[in-house]
Order: structure tokens, then sequence, then C-alpha cells
């Protein structure tokens, strides 16, 4: 028999006492996180469905999320069908808020929209460790501040876990490190059995096939030092229609790039939605400073102001992607860039193919939102 | 705007976030080395003084956020530790290390690379430095025990073992979380980090050897023997490697066969190997095991809780955004320099953590230099973080399951650990030539 360690002493009760006590005192703001409710359908919603419609399984999990139909009234031209998802990762905000004014704001009269602003609601119920980002923002509007969630990249690990130490993607055998396991725009086109991340997939790739989705966007944002920002990145079928939505856009104040979707990268959305389906699949990016990691202190006045003294910079010596003075990136403008590809898409996606026409009004235009702010248009 | 209650928001533009990191160093510096409080405490008090410093009088949730940051590490040391000592109190340490004895005991010196290799193994398998230390690596030291290395110096070697089995090929985790970071696939990764590691391994096995077996009269020591129960007993091989067998299973089958074998992730596996390991054991009170890994265990875990709030306070506040700025503003020329300082400097707090923070600001400034080499140098030179103090994760468990101080162990770590540091730089330097001669 050998000696019992002496692991129980004064100082070790008191030290788990006091994280006992913090745990505590601390746990009402996790679990205040990703209340539902922040998206107010406007007059153009013809139903409010649920993700688990498609895929049964998810009925009940955080994985589930609202799905809102703005469709044409009975008897126009039926014209074509377009899905757009906001929050593949809360942690871009912009995304998130572009689709909630679609929500919000929009009138179909041709085809119809469908919008997912939440299409990862679990990342919307915690913050990524060590990022240190506010829980919340606010956006001013004339009836007063609306509050909304600042979310994380990935799947909550409370609703998925544990992650391997590899992910290996289904499909391709592609590796990449353990935490992407949670990252939906690793896990297209997704398993109906597989682990939470995955069936969320699989219900959205299965909702662009079962509503014969004609063009699909995806609405993210990235550090304003990644490669690829402030830019539409097309599957290869969807090259012609982003090519001539990137000529309008940079004829007007939206200077916006085109990238081609990797073949080599597998998971996402642009590219799995391209080749297992039939719809044009881009995805867009703006720059959040709030991502990056060059980023000062990080709260809630740099989500909303984009503001930031050491991206500013970091530009001044070259090494970002995007032009970043000392305005940074408001979220009015991220969100109306957002907001004026979604609309551009829509309209060239009738004039390449009458029959897939979707014609939409009351959504804000650019101009407007840079002008007015984007409270205004928000219910 | 800062809070009212902000002390350091008084003060002019761009002095708060630098003033809050002196901050938050002088107070580090205080708790644990003038008032010798623990590490992992005082890195926590250390975080709500710099949080505070800024008006976050109780940033509870940060605090606990930032805390929670690394718990899949916390659970993978804690049960590997618990393996460990299972290994080492149930005999089958004991049995293996005497089986490889009387095999390899009279060519020491052919035996060492193979003994660097199964240290390095399950790093391979897992990119993790512990799941090295702590299940081949502990096997080594037995080994390397009956060679008649000191244990500072076999410690030394388990932990640079483990080190460079994380950088080592098939899977190097702050590679891939290097390439994430510019949606890098995994692949061609195989060759730069095998020139890095395996080069580096060789020279360390006989670096750290050689001054010692070279000596034709070097002795051999005793190997050293569990307390209590099974001391006297014997217990056959194939029941002593019947845990590590299943420990090396369960790592290895879900890489081999992801489609068909789930992943049940480096807890449980160590857990299993554990329970398999306890019952093939000799009778051992398996109590007193358990107690003792947790007690073994606790600092370490304590000091990655307080690594996590204090990065999760530094990014908060600004003051990690001024240190990677302050890193990637160097000249084109220089970055390389910066990168061979600042990753294994940042790493010390976690490797994981320097791959993510800085290495991908690094390789987005180094861009155009044939990308998955350069990923690779800076993976390896993240890696280097895991021997780094505070927390110098891998010679801290080497050191725990030699029962020998771990600053020893540092100390023997340091010529190796410069030697991997050049190995990067030469490789970051000749990134395009590799990068054109793996393709």
């Amino acid at each position: 028999m050998g000696r019992l360690p002496s692991s129980v002493s004064r100082p070790g009760l008191i030290v788990v006492a006091v994280a006992l006590a913090v745990s505590a005192l601390s746990a009402g703001e996790f679990r205040a996180m990703g209340r539902s409710g922040e998206v107010r359908p406007g007059p153009g919603v013809t139903r409010v469905g649920r993700l688990s419609d498609t895929l049964p399984g998810l009925a009940g999990t955080p994985g589930d999320t609202p799905v809102y139909t703005l469709a044409a009234p009975a008897g126009t031209v039926p014209g074509g069908t377009a899905l757009i998802l906001g929050g593949t990762h809360g942690d871009e905000p912009a995304g998130y808020l572009a689709a909630v004014v679609l929500v919000e704001t929009a009138r179909v009269s041709t085809g119809k929209l469908i919008v997912i602003p939440r299409a990862n609601a679990s990342g919307f119920s915690y913050n990524v460790p060590q990022e240190a980002h506010p829980q919340r923002f606010e956006i001013a509007t004339p009836r007063g501040p609306r509050s909304f969630t600042f979310g994380a990249r990935a799947t909550n690990p409370v609703h998925q876990w544990p992650d391997p130490q590899v992910y290996t993607h289904r499909g391709s055998g592609q590796a990449l490190s353990g935490t992407e396991t949670r990252n939906l725009n690793r896990a297209y086109p997704g398993r109906a059995d597989g682990s939470l991340t995955e069936q969320i997939a699989f219900a959205i790739t299965t909702l662009i096939r079962s509503e014969h989705v004609a063009l699909a966007i995806d609405l993210h944002e990235a550090a304003p030092e990644y490669p690829v920002v402030n830019t539409i990145v097309a599957h290869e079928r969807a090259t012609e229609l982003a090519a001539l939505v990137n000529l309008e856009l940079s004829g007007s104040a939206v200077t916006i790039g085109l990238e081609p979707s990797p073949k080599t990268l597998h998971g996402l959305s642009h590219r799995e939605w391209g080749d297992s389906t039939d719809t044009l699949a881009v995805l867009m990016e703006t720059a959040n400073p709030a991502q990056g990691r060059l980023r000062g202190r990080t709260d809630a006045a740099l989500v909303v102001s984009g503001r930031d003294r050491y991206f500013a910079a970091a530009a001044r010596r070259g090494r970002l992607n995007v032009p970043f003075d000392d305005h940074g990136w408001p979220i009015n403008l991220r969100v109306a860039r957002h907001v004026a590809g979604v609309t551009q898409f829509l309209t060239d996606l009738g004039m390449l193919d009458e029959t897939k026409a979707i014609s939409v009004a009351g959504v804000p235009a650019y101009d407007e939102i840079v002008a007015r702010g984007l409270g205004a248009y928000l219910r | 705007m800062f809070p009212d209650a902000s002390i350091l928001g008084r003060l002019p533009a761009g002095w708060a976030e630098p003033a809050t990191l002196l901050v938050m160093l002088a107070a580090f510096g205080i708790l644990s080395v003038k008032l010798r409080w623990q590490t992992g405490i005082a890195l926590g008090v250390a975080a709500w003084a710099g949080a505070a410093a800024n008006g976050h009088l109780l940033p509870l949730r940060h605090l606990v956020e930032g805390g929670t940051a690394y718990l899949d590490p916390l659970l993978t040391i804690a049960t590997a530790m618990i393996f460990m000592r299972v290994l080492l109190d149930g005999g089958a340490l004991d049995a293996i290390g005497g089986a490889v004895e009387r095999a390899f005991g009279s060519r020491p010196l052919l035996l060492l690379p193979a003994v660097m290799l199964l240290v390095m193994f399950p790093g391979m398998i897992t990119g993790s430095s512990t799941a090295s230390v702590l299940t081949t690596g502990v096997m080594a030291l037995t080994i390397l025990d009956g060679l008649g290395l000191p244990r500072d110096r076999s410690a030394a070697f388990v932990a640079m073992g483990g080190v460079l089995g994380m950088v080592a090929p098939p899977i190097n985790i702050p590679a891939m979380i290097i390439g994430a970071g510019l949606d890098l696939p995994y692949a061609g990764f195989g060759v730069p980090l095998a020139l890095l590691s395996f080069p580096v391994a060789l020279v360390t096995a006989y670096f750290l050897a050689w001054p010692v077996l070279g000596r034709s009269s070097a002795a051999p020591l005793p190997r050293p023997r569990p307390d209590g129960a099974t001391a006297g007993r014997v217990v056959p091989l194939g029941r002593a490697l019947l845990g590590p067998l299943v420990a090396v299973l369960l790592m290895v089958l879900p890489r081999v066969a992801p489609s068909t074998v789930p992943d049940p992730g480096l807890p449980l596996a160590f857990l299993a190997a554990a329970a398999v390991g306890a019952v093939s054991a000799a009778r051992f009170d398996l109590r007193v095991s358990l107690l003792r890994a947790t007690e073994e265990a606790l600092p370490v875990l304590g000091i990655l809780v307080g690594v996590g709030a204090f990065i999760q306070v530094l990014t908060l506040t600004g003051a990690r955004g001024f240190v990677v700025s302050l890193m990637v503003a160097s000249p084109p020329g220089a970055l390389i320099a910066v990168a061979a300082v600042g990753l294994p400097l940042f790493g010390a707090v976690s490797a994981f953590g320097s791959a993510s923070v800085l290495g991908v600001p690094l390789l987005l400034a180094l861009l155009g230099r044939s990308d998955v080499v350069v990923a690779a140098g800076l993976s390896a030179l993240a890696s280097i973080g895991d021997l780094m103090p505070p927390v110098a994760l891998a010679p801290t468990l080497a050191a725990q399951a030699a029962g020998v101080d771990r600053f020893a162990v540092l100390k023997k770590c340091v010529v190796p650990a410069l030697l991997l540091i050049a190995a990067a730089v030469i490789v970051l330097a000749a990134a395009p030539a590799i990068g054109r001669l793996s393709r």
C-alpha cells in the first residue's frame, strides 16, 4: 500500500471555492447567449419554417433554425428560387444582418427567396474562448437600439463534443485540424446520420435539391488580413453569373473581387453545393475587423464601428488585402455590400435565364444603407 | 470607448495596450516569483489585474471563458497521467523495460534512434506531445534508465521526442491550424515536416545520450521501481503490453480508417487503455494510483487554465493585437528572425495558440514563398512552445514521469531546441527551393 497524497489543503479549498463561485456567478451570462426572436419577419415573408422540416432528425436540437420563405403571390409567373444563407459563422455579423435585412424588408413578386439568417444556430450560443468577443452588440434604429448576438465560428462544443484530433471530410478524405469538425463550411454536403454539424449541412444541401434552388448565396466575413476578402467566390458553373455581378458592382461604389472556388478544398458551400446539386453556388466575403489577429481592443464598439488603429497601421505598411483607413469598415458598410451583392445576383440571374427570374422590391440600396444606417431598415 | 473605471484608458492613444501588457506581466512576476504563488493562480490573478486596469472590474465571464479554452488538452493530460500511473504502478513498465534491456542492452548506441522513433510515434499520429511523453515516452524512460542514462537526460530525450513527434508527419496540428488560416489544404506537408523533424531527432538522440553512453565505464542505473504493491512481482511481457497496445490502436485506427472507426478522442483512448492496463497488471492499489496521477496533473492543469484566462484578457484589452502587430510590422527581411523568436515565446503559453495567433499572420506576411513549406516551418517554431516555461508542457510532464526537477530537464533541452529553431529558420529561408523539390 502506498502513501495517500495529502492533496486537500486550506488554500486548495479556497481556490476551489473561488473557482466555483466565479463559475456560478458567470453562468447567467453564458445561458443568456443565443436567445431567439432577434429576427422580425417583414411583410414579404409568406412562411416561417424550420430546417428540421427538411431533416426531421434536427427537430429539438441546437442545430434547428428558422427558415424564412418569401414567395411571389399565387398566380404570378413562377420564376426561380434563391437561397440566402447568413450566420454560417456566428462571428461574422454582416452576413447574419444582411439576411435579417432581407427577411424584414424584401417583397417578392416573381419567384421565391428562402433565407436562413442563422445557418448554424448552435454557433450563436457561445463565443470562442480567447477571442474575447462581445456576447451582443446593438444597432441603433429610429425606435431605439436593437440587440443582436455575436456568436462563434463553429458549432458549440457543448452541442458536439469531443472533437477528433484530425477532422477527415467524408467523401474527399481531406484532413483538417480537429476543431474544423464543428465548422459548417467544412461539412458540406453533409450526412443525415453524421455529427450535428454534418446534419445541418445535409439539411441545407437537401433543401437546395428539394426546392430546386437555382442560386445559392452564402454570406460571410473575413479578417482584413485574409487574402480572400471583399470578394465573390464562385463555383465554376456560377462563374458567368458572378463575373456579370462583379462587373456591374465594380461599376458602382462596391468594388468587389472574383475568385474561383478551389477544386482541391472540400466541404465548403461554394464547392460542394455546386458539385452535388444543380444550383449556382457562390459565397461573398466582407472585411470584419473583429475577426483579425491584428485587432486591438475587442468589444461591441469594434463590431459596429469597424475602426481599429492596428489594422489602419497594418494597411499603411501594405500588410492588408483591403484598404483600411481611420474610418475602418463599419457594419453599415459591410451589410450594405452584402445586400447590394445579393440584389445584383438576383437581378442578373433573371438576365441570364428568364425562367429563373426572381423579382424583389423593398430591399434598401447600398447608398441608402450607408447614408441612413442599417437601423433605418430594421423593424 | 473606455469605461469610466479604466485607469489605463486615460493614457494617450496607443499607450493603453502596452501598459496593459506590462501590468499583467508585472503582476504575474510578483505573484509567481516573489510571493511564490502557484503559476496557474498567478496567471489568473494577473489576467484579472489587466482587465481591471482597463475598467473590467469583475470580468468573470472572460476569466471563465478563457479558462475553458484548453478543456480538451486538460482532459488529455489528466487521463494520460492516469494511464502512465497505471503502467508504472502495475509493473508493466518494469516488464517492458526489462525486455528491451535484455534484447538490446549490448548495443545501446544502435538502439537510440529506435527509442527516439518510439517516443515520437504517438505524437506523429495525434499531433500531441503529451500523448508521446506520457505513453511511449514513459516506456522510453525505463529503457534509457536501463542503458545508464541519467534521468534528467532521459527526461529531456523524451520531452524532445514528444515535441519532434508533434512536428513530424503525418499529423502536425499547428501546421493544420496555420494552414486553415489561409484555407490551405493539409496536403504536401510530408517532406518539409520530415526535413524539420527526423534529422533533428537523430542528432538530439545522440547529443543527449553520447556523453554518457560513449564512456565505456558507464554503468546502468537501477530502473525506478513502483512503490509498494508490485515490488517483487513479475508481469509477463504480453500482459504488460496490452495497455499500450490499446492506446496505440485507439490512436492509429481512426487515422487509418476514419470512415469506419470513429475517433474516441485522446482522453477516452487513454482511459480505455488505463482500464485494460489495470486489469492486466500485477495487483496494485488503483485508488492510490488515481490520486497520485491527479496530484501530479493538477499543477499543469492549473497553468493551462490560468494561461487561457491570461490570453483572453490580452485579447479583450488589445494587448494581444499590440504584440502581434509589433511582430508583423517588422521589415520583410526580418520576418523569419521575428518568427524564430516570437513563435516559441508565445508558444510558452500554448503551442496551438501561438500557431493560431502569430502563425497565421506570419504566414500571410510571408505569402508566395511556397506557402506549405512556410507553414511547416512556422509550425515547428510554434511547437517549440511546448518546451518553453512557464508551462513547458513536455519537459514538465517528462520530469514528473522521471521524478526529477523540471528545470534540470529544461536545461538539457536548450541545445536540441536551438537546433530545431535553426532547422526551422533554414527551411523558412529556403522555402521556395524546398517547395520546388517537394512538388
